[in-house]
């Protein structure tokens, strides 16, 4: 078996942000600068590759009606000790992320890909689908997280390229992240069709 | 191995065997961060504390004044220098809770935020804000409440988030009024150095010696 093809998958060909637009809620509200859209993405990764390896570790073991509240119980537990370890030995980065980390057992990029993937592969490719979308819902919400501060307030990761005042509000807003994913939607279609 | 079949007994085992693992997972992680967790609430309130506070001063223990939590703050000597007052204020997205600091004279040192759940990218800038954009150092206890250019104070508001930038100056408000109220509790103890002997037991007379030190240091 190939391990590298999930590893691609979820970067390119199932973006989840891009192509199976899944997860839009953390998509949209965390994306306000570069720096807190990798964070959300790195985030959701770790949570990603743990319950996608433990759900394909004891897919034979749950019962097919009872599956949905079995997964979430286990999203649930990892996101929360994700928290609970990142409060007690990287306090400066909770200090970033702590608003969204509880986010992540709701977004349906981690249940979708417990439910299309993991439940019907072994852990080790669970785990590198993990890996791979992880990196692509990552590297999607830096995109959108860059853009929007660059046309919002004039910064990269914090690093000011034009005067703020010439910034466009409304990139930061709310209506900004709808605007934005839209247009890299529609460019990354054009781009796949061909 | 073959996929458990849906039978009641099976869906009933397995969800409970799973709940009471992630249960005891969730039970076991928490009391081992439970210590570094406090530890490091602690040491980030202490850096709050030192660094809203003048230099160089010794931070005494906490006290409660009005229900909030008060360092007070003294040279070398011992005399009064400044007061670091944590806070918990309503701000857009539920509690926001920071230390503020004065020095002897009413005159705002430097503000911290400790805890907040503002807006990422718009409110949650408060931390920056004040010191940055909109200069909130220095205010004066009696000058009066702080307000927003929108309420008719003199500090703007952080683009987009009135809503947080109120609930910040609510909370400096409320650390202004917990000031008062404890230095007018402790200030004869503090000022008999300054004035006759005697003259610092009547409240009215304690009120007349900050006022002039105040004058003093405008």
């Amino acid at each position: 078996m190939n391990y590298f093809k999930p590893l691609v998958n979820g970067l390119v060909k199932e973006n989840p942000t891009f192509v199976l637009i899944l997860g839009m809620c953390p998509t949209l509200g965390t994306t306000t600068s570069a720096l807190n859209g990798m964070g959300m993405g790195l985030a959701t990764m770790a949570v990603l590759m743990c319950t996608n390896t433990v759900i394909s570790a004891l897919k034979n073991l749950i019962p097919d009606q009872v599956r949905i509240p079995s997964y979430i119980v286990v999203i649930a537990a990892f996101v929360t000790i994700v928290q609970m370890c990142m409060q007690a030995y990287m306090p400066d980065l909770y200090a970033t992320l702590g608003l969204f980390i509880p986010l992540i057992v709701v977004n349906c990029i981690v249940l979708g890909r417990a439910e299309a993937f993991a439940a019907k592969n072994n852990p080790l490719m669970s785990f590198m689908d993990g890996v791979g979308i992880g990196l692509g819902f990552t590297g999607a919400l830096t995109i959108i997280g860059a853009i929007r501060e660059l046309l919002g307030t004039g910064c990269i990761f914090g690093y000011n390229l034009y005067p703020e005042r010439f910034g466009i509000l409304v990139f930061v807003l709310a209506p900004g992240a709808f605007l934005t994913l839209g247009y890299l939607i529609a460019i990354i279609n054009k781009l796949r069709a061909k | 191995m073959k996929k458990l079949e849906s039978t009641f007994a099976n869906m009933f085992i397995v969800l409970t065997v799973i709940s009471v693992v992630a249960g005891a997972g969730l039970a076991a992680v928490f009391e081992v961060t439970k210590g570094p967790i406090a530890e490091a609430n602690l040491k980030k309130q202490q850096e709050a504390i030192a660094a809203v506070l003048p230099e160089g001063a010794q931070v005494g223990e906490a006290s409660k004044v009005n229900g909030n939590s008060v360092y007070m703050a003294t040279d070398s000597k011992g005399a009064f220098t400044g007061m670091a007052i944590e806070i918990n204020t309503n701000g857009f997205g539920g509690n926001v809770k920071m230390m503020v600091g004065f020095d002897a004279k009413g005159a705002l040192v430097d503000y911290s935020i400790l805890e907040m759940a503002e807006t990422p990218g718009l409110g949650s800038k408060m931390g920056e804000w004040f010191r940055e954009k909109s200069d909130i150092r220095g205010a004066l206890i009696s000058d009066g409440e702080v307000k927003v250019s929108k309420d008719g104070g003199k500090y703007d508001a952080i683009t987009a988030a009135t809503i947080s930038s109120r609930a910040f100056m609510a909370g400096v408000n409320a650390a202004m009024a917990t000031y008062t109220a404890a230095t007018a509790g402790m200030i004869p103890t503090d000022t008999t150095e300054n004035c006759g002997v005697g003259d610092t037991t009547s409240v009215d007379s304690i009120k007349v010696e900050t006022t002039k030190t105040e004058e003093v240091a405008q």
